[in-house]
């Protein structure tokens, strides 16, 4: 079994309170940036909106760090843009199981986000992943915008840091990363992508520390990559 | 007025992106070895992300805090378990990690 192979058969058996936990810890992520926003001066309504059509936790709370530090509104785009340029790489992967229809399309090409994306991956392809991505989709999209609204009215009565709401996203990558480790070659394509990632936080800003990470584990892979067996092999 | 042209900016282009790799990039016919790169995609990403989420702060830089310590317990966690399903536990630890240890090293 190849790499790929046991990564998409890796298959997590979702239950009800398992997506509940999610949709709980993505409306506690969009409450600590409502909070946040709406403590920079952002007003209600613009991190609502932000939230619904951007779709995009670290860009946005990026994006809004930058505007905190008086930083160039240029900056922010480029900045905010570099750490959703994934989600073009991600849009490809699901591609296969957006559904159909023009409409229905387009929702499910606004749903593409890390977690609905990972989740999806980790079940066999077909009608059951288009499922998955779906639900996954809509509950994550929902309780990013819920929790934002309810962020920037409950935001200023507690300190949401003290939530951990930081500490479940990040333990959301490591369960999304785990689902695809299969053996020597794949954590050492992981460890080269986290490494690298660390090692250009240190100069560079973290969207393009991610794409840098990204591409140097792409590299690894594309070397590593055993070559596929010949077609026709003689057999005795 | 600067808050909300990087929200109309960021809306448009993310949407965008996703919409060009959803609906453009799948017409090109791809070599094989460019759609094993595609499979591979996620594995390259999400270490990437974790680094960013466990150690990115306001700006340049590493930040050493309690997502760290939150993140060795959960990939402690999935490597004890794992051959269960685990996401949303997953998520639960960490932001329970995440909290006790801001607690306890205030």
């Amino acid at each position: 079994m190849t790499d790929e192979e046991s990564a998409v058969e890796v298959g997590p058996r979702r239950s009800t309170g398992g997506l509940l936990l999610l949709g709980a810890a993505v409306a506690l992520f969009g409450v600590a940036y409502g909070a946040d926003s709406v403590a920079a001066g952002g007003g209600i309504l613009r991190p609502v909106l932000t939230s619904l059509f951007v779709q995009g936790g670290a860009s946005q709370i990026a994006a809004d760090g930058i505007l905190q530090g008086h930083g160039a509104p240029l900056v922010a785009i480029v900045v905010g843009m570099a750490l959703n340029l994934r989600f073009m790489a991600l849009a490809l992967i699901i591609s296969p199981d957006l559904p159909r229809g023009r409409l229905r399309r387009l929702l499910g090409i606004y749903l593409i986000s890390d977690i609905p994306v990972g989740l999806a991956l980790a079940t066999v392809p077909g009608r059951r992943r288009s499922r998955v991505y779906i639900v996954v989709g809509v509950l994550a999209a929902s309780a990013w915008v819920a929790g934002t609204l309810i962020g920037t009215f409950v935001g200023a009565a507690f300190d949401v840091s003290a939530l951990g709401a930081d500490g479940a996203i990040a333990a959301a990558f490591v369960a999304l990363a785990f689902g695809h480790i299969s053996g020597i070659r794949t954590i050492l394509i992981a460890l080269v992508s986290f490494a690298v990632t660390i090692a250009l936080m240190g100069i560079i800003e973290a969207g393009f520390a991610v794409l840098g990470g990204a591409a140097a584990a792409l590299v690894v892979e594309g070397v590593s990559r055993r070559p596929a067996a010949p077609v026709n092999e003689s057999t005795t | 007025m600067a808050g909300w042209i990087v929200m109309l900016a960021l809306a448009i282009g993310t949407f965008t992106m996703k919409w060009i790799g959803a609906t453009l990039l799948p017409r090109w016919s791809m070599p094989s070895r460019f759609t094993a790169t595609v499979n591979a995609l996620p594995l390259a990403i999400y270490p990437a992300l974790v680094a960013s989420a466990t150690l990115g702060g306001d700006s340049v830089g590493v930040q050493f805090d309690a997502r760290l310590i939150a993140t060795v317990v959960v990939l402690a966690v999935l490597i004890a378990f794992r051959k269960r399903s685990l996401f949303g536990v997953a998520m639960l630890v960490g932001a329970a990690v995440t909290a006790a240890a801001r607690l306890l090293l205030r």
